[in-house]
């Protein structure tokens, strides 16, 4: 039994059928999720931090909102509109300006690049002044995806590539240092696994839940044909190739988050399309020590990438008293006497 | 880092140290847990299925029996003894004499080798009448082990092996399977690890993770299992191998790590076994309904799959179930049901509810009667299958005062009506409630649930069936505004039927003063204690009311205190709001 098993597999073979059985017009529809129409601010560094920044409802069944603006991302509410959070604009943007500063003080060497969906070009003098590098997609995003995708682009090219959420952008020191630390390893990726909290999930110990990445905490060293997996794989899926479901036993269980263009389709590509692959090159996989939602499945992924690579390796973190357990120091007692 | 940066290892230099410097005393010391004083009816085979027979309190600690005759092991209450199990000899020697038997015929192949104690030779007779091979050692073990690990000696054969405990005997057909099916494979050892408790409970404590089950074993190795239970001992008693694991700075027990205590067969395993059989390849067995797995479990693999790269896993058995399962109880199957919970003088359960204004509560759709609607049809249930007892507390609801109603409603069933003062607390209400409660299970229940006969007889079998205490906490279906079957509440852990001790022991409910959480956590310090089933029960409905009367009587916002209660605890409530 093996991870390929139980989880679904965005194999060769289906790649190829797109490459293959794809009319140029689905190429084309699947091209322009992806196709930059300019670039601004354009750096050449050694590494790069990649964020997307879009503004669209995260699922699907929810009505788009109007075309974005500052003051419409600064209080939806106030314009009728249901976001998940009250200022957009905090939020997602702010934390971009303020981060990429931040860098240029501490890490020069490093450019912060913005994968901006086009309906929010407006953005792009500020971005460009703060020396984020700016990649103006053509689509403004679906929903969720393809926007959430985008900044997978950068590991098409050489060197390292750190990923970002844009609300995560002030804490990216350390995921940059993981990059380092694992290019510097010879190995290809690290990322850090989670579970969904779906009952189904935790109490039940469905495997569909499960992440082998988060796409927002992950970081390569290796240049990956990411845009041709993405075309790819949306092809597939929309076609029904790929069944967005695990196996265990007779049973078929549904995976979260699977459904193109909703919330979580990034993770469901990574978890299908790009792990399998990855998997060769070799992975240190970061858990931290209050990391309980990690189940069985977590067991069965690091077989696969020990499998695939013997010089994969888990890396714990974080502090060594957060892990439950009775309280104790060196045994100053000996119970084991032979009497 | 890897599994031995964590985990105390015996390494080679341990057992070089033992050979080199442990005095001749010292190993005759070791030496007398392990030796054979007389092999009696000697088979030869490939295969043998290994076990131990002995009767020994499980801890230091409890006080030696006195030496063991039939008459003693089948009643040692009579003689003022203390032991786990009432009749030792009916569940311990009896299956593995039926297992014996059994194998000889469907398995000729097979010899069923039994480690016997010193003071159990009067079994002997038996056993070989049995079939069995039986070795008669020179110990009566001292407490839990030696005994428990004289079964891992046939491993210095390099044949097959299948090791398993007496009362479990009943699965050794399907577990010399395993072996086979390994050896099969090019691997040299199966195991099934474990770690004490589903879910998430105590996920991070290392020294709970047991690698190997002492009783689910199969094995092909060749390896020197007395040199290494000697050399063990004598590096614990020298200091030079701890029975901790270490994080860091840390030192974390490793439970079972006491020399003769209960469990220390798996510490044996766990420190001197695993990490050799890695090395040679090992399949690991696991159920697919296995959810106490931890990422000690994932860091294991990867120590296998390192040493190995053959080394697999393998999951087994049937998956979780998200159906909804359907009963059908005839009135045999429930008055059995209802005789194995009765005690006398006792109501069958007491049904638990802490509420406040769930009487009439104004909607949309007109005035609820949630609470009338629970007791009426508690009341039916009290008419057709038995005694229950109605215990609430109450933080005095002035919308229909219960006075004005309850009693009526409730008909023939016992009420027990107790009023809380204070803002509104489930948890403190609930604990309130099953304090008074009279019968030894109890239902922790709401004010707004229904619940029909079919549901209420599954729920009670849950909690009569197998001699292990079963708490169950069934999901919920939602009923919409018109009394319809809705969506399934999958997250409901609200509702349990447990016994009243269960709930003691698990410390209740945590008092909070505003909505959410408080069941999450009794779940997980009930499933740290007792056995747990959860699936949708049909037949057990929430009705339809405004969400905003949840929080009508809370103080704070929902989850405040459930928040404050993981963040002392250091757990990140974040986690699963992805």
């Amino acid at each position: 039994m093996s991870w390929t098993e139980i989880f679904p597999i965005f194999d060769d073979d289906m790649l190829e059928r797109y490459q293959m059985e794809a009319s140029e017009r689905e190429k084309t529809a699947m091209a322009d999720h992806f196709a930059v129409e300019g670039i601004y601010n354009e750096k050449k560094v050694g590494h790069v931090v990649a964020t997307s920044l879009f503004w669209k409802p995260a699922c699907l069944g929810e009505v788009d909102f109007p075309t974005p603006s500052k003051a419409v991302m600064e209080n939806p509410g106030k314009h009728g509109l249901s976001s998940r959070f009250k200022n957009p604009w905090k939020h997602y943007v702010e934390p971009v300006f303020e981060a990429t500063r931040h860098l240029a003080t501490i890490r020069p060497d490093l450019v912060y690049r913005v994968y901006l969906a086009n309906d929010l070009s407006f953005l792009i003098p500020e971005l460009v002044e703060v020396g984020c590098e700016v990649y103006l997609m053509k689509s403004s995003s679906l929903l969720h995806n393809p926007g959430a995708m985008w900044r997978f682009l950068a590991m098409e090219e050489e060197g390292l590539v750190t990923m970002s959420d844009s609300d995560r952008a002030g804490e990216m020191l350390h995921d940059i240092e993981r990059t380092e630390l694992v290019a510097e390893g010879g190995l290809g990726f690290w990322r850090r696994p989670y579970r969904w909290g779906t009952s189904e999930c935790k109490d039940l110990g469905s495997p569909g839940g499960y992440h082998p990445y988060d796409a927002a905490v992950m970081g390569s060293a290796k240049p990956f044909p990411m845009r041709l997996l993405c075309e790819s794989f949306i092809w597939s899926c929309q076609k029904g190739i790929l069944k967005n479901e695990c196996r265990i036993g007779d049973r078929r269980v549904p995976i979260p988050g699977s459904e193109w263009p909703g919330f979580g389709f990034d993770e469901w590509f990574l978890n299908a399309a790009f792990h399998p692959r990855a998997a060769f090159e070799g992975v240190m996989t970061f858990v931290n020590w209050r990391a309980t939602d990690l189940n069985q499945w977590f067991a069965l992924d690091i077989e696969y990438c020990t499998w695939a690579n013997p010089k994969s390796e888990i890396m714990f973190w974080g502090d060594p008293n957060e892990i439950p357990g009775e309280d104790s120091n060196p045994v100053s007692v000996n119970p084991n006497k032979l009497d | 880092m890897s599994w031995e940066d964590i985990f105390p290892v015996l390494n080679e230099e341990m057992v070089e140290r033992y050979r080199n410097e442990a005095t001749d005393a010292e190993r005759v010391l070791l030496g007398i847990h392990f030796e054979v004083e007389r092999v009696v009816n000697r088979q030869q085979t490939g295969h043998l299925a290994s076990t131990s027979l002995f009767w020994k309190p499980a801890w230091l600690r409890d006080p030696d029996y006195p030496p063991p005759t039939r008459d003693l092991m089948q009643d040692p209450k009579r003689d003022g003894l203390v032991s786990r199990i009432a009749n030792p000899w009916e569940h311990y020697v009896e299956p593995l004499l039926r297992a014996a038997v059994d194998l000889g015929k469907s398995r000729p192949d097979v010899v069923v080798r039994v480690h016997l104690a010193h003071d159990l030779a009067f079994a002997m007779e038996e056993l070989v009448a049995a079939g069995c091979e039986v070795y008669l050692m020179k110990s009566s073990s001292l407490r839990a082990s030696p005994g428990t690990m004289w079964r891992f000696l046939p491993m210095e054969s390099g044949g097959l092996v299948t090791v398993f405990d007496a009362d479990l005997a009943g699965d050794l057909a399907a577990n010399i399977e395993r072996t086979e099916v390994m050896a099969e494979g090019g691997l040299k050892f199966w195991r099934m690890p474990y770690h004490p408790g589903p879910g998430e409970v105590d996920h991070g404590n290392p020294g709970h993770y047991r690698s190997v089950n002492a009783s689910r074993i199969g094995s092909s190795l060749q390896l020197p299992v007395q040199l290494l239970a000697e050399a063990l001992l004598w590096n614990l008693e020298k200091g030079h191998l701890g029975n901790e694991c270490t994080v860091g700075g840390r030192k974390i027990p490793y439970a079972g790590g006491n020399w003769p205590d209960y469990c220390f067969d798996e510490y044996f395993l766990n420190t001197a076994i695993f990490p050799r059989a890695a090395k040679e390849g090992i399949l690991t067995m696991l159920s697919r309904r296995d959810t106490s797995q931890s990422y000690w479990f994932a860091l294991d693999i990867e120590h296998c799959m390192k040493a190995n790269p053959a080394a697999e896993i393998i999951h087994w058995g049937q998956p979780w179930r998200n159906d909804v399962p359907k009963f059908s109880w005839s009135p045999e199957e429930v008055a059995g049901i209802v005789e194995n919970l009765r005690e006398e003088g006792s109501p069958l359960i007491s049904v638990c509810v802490a509420l406040k204004n769930r009487s009439r509560v104004p909607s949309e759709a007109g005035i609820l009667e949630l609470f009338p609607n629970c007791v009426r049809a508690l009341a039916r249930l009290h008419e057709a299958i038995g005694p229950i007892e109605l215990v609430v507390a109450d933080f005095h609801s002035d919308d229909w005062p219960l006075e004005e109603w309850l009693e009526k409603e409730a008909g023939a069933m016992a009420v027990h009506r107790l009023e809380i003062d204070g803002p509104f607390s489930r948890g403190r209400g609930m604990n309130a409630a099953v304090e008074a409660a009279r019968s030894s299970q109890v239902l922790i229940y709401d004010a707004d649930m229904l619940m029909d006969e079919t549901a209420f007889i599954s729920g009670l079998s849950i909690m009569a069936e197998g001699k292990v205490a079963t708490a169950f906490f069934p999901m919920i279906q939602n009923l919409d505004p018109r009394g319809k079957a809705d969506d399934w509440y999958e997250a409901s852990l609200g509702m349990v039927f447990l016994s009243k001790e269960t709930f003691v022991d698990a410390g209740g409910l945590p008092e909070f003063q505003n909505w959410g959480g408080d069941d999450e956590i009794l779940y997980e310090e009930v499933a740290k204690i007792s056995r747990v089933e959860r699936f949708k029960l049909l037949g057990l409905d929430h009705q339809w009311h405004p969400v905003s009367c949840r929080h009508q009587y809370y103080r704070g916002e929902s989850h405040e205190d459930f928040r404050q209660y993981r963040a002392q605890r250091g757990r990140d409530p974040g986690t699963d709001l992805h």
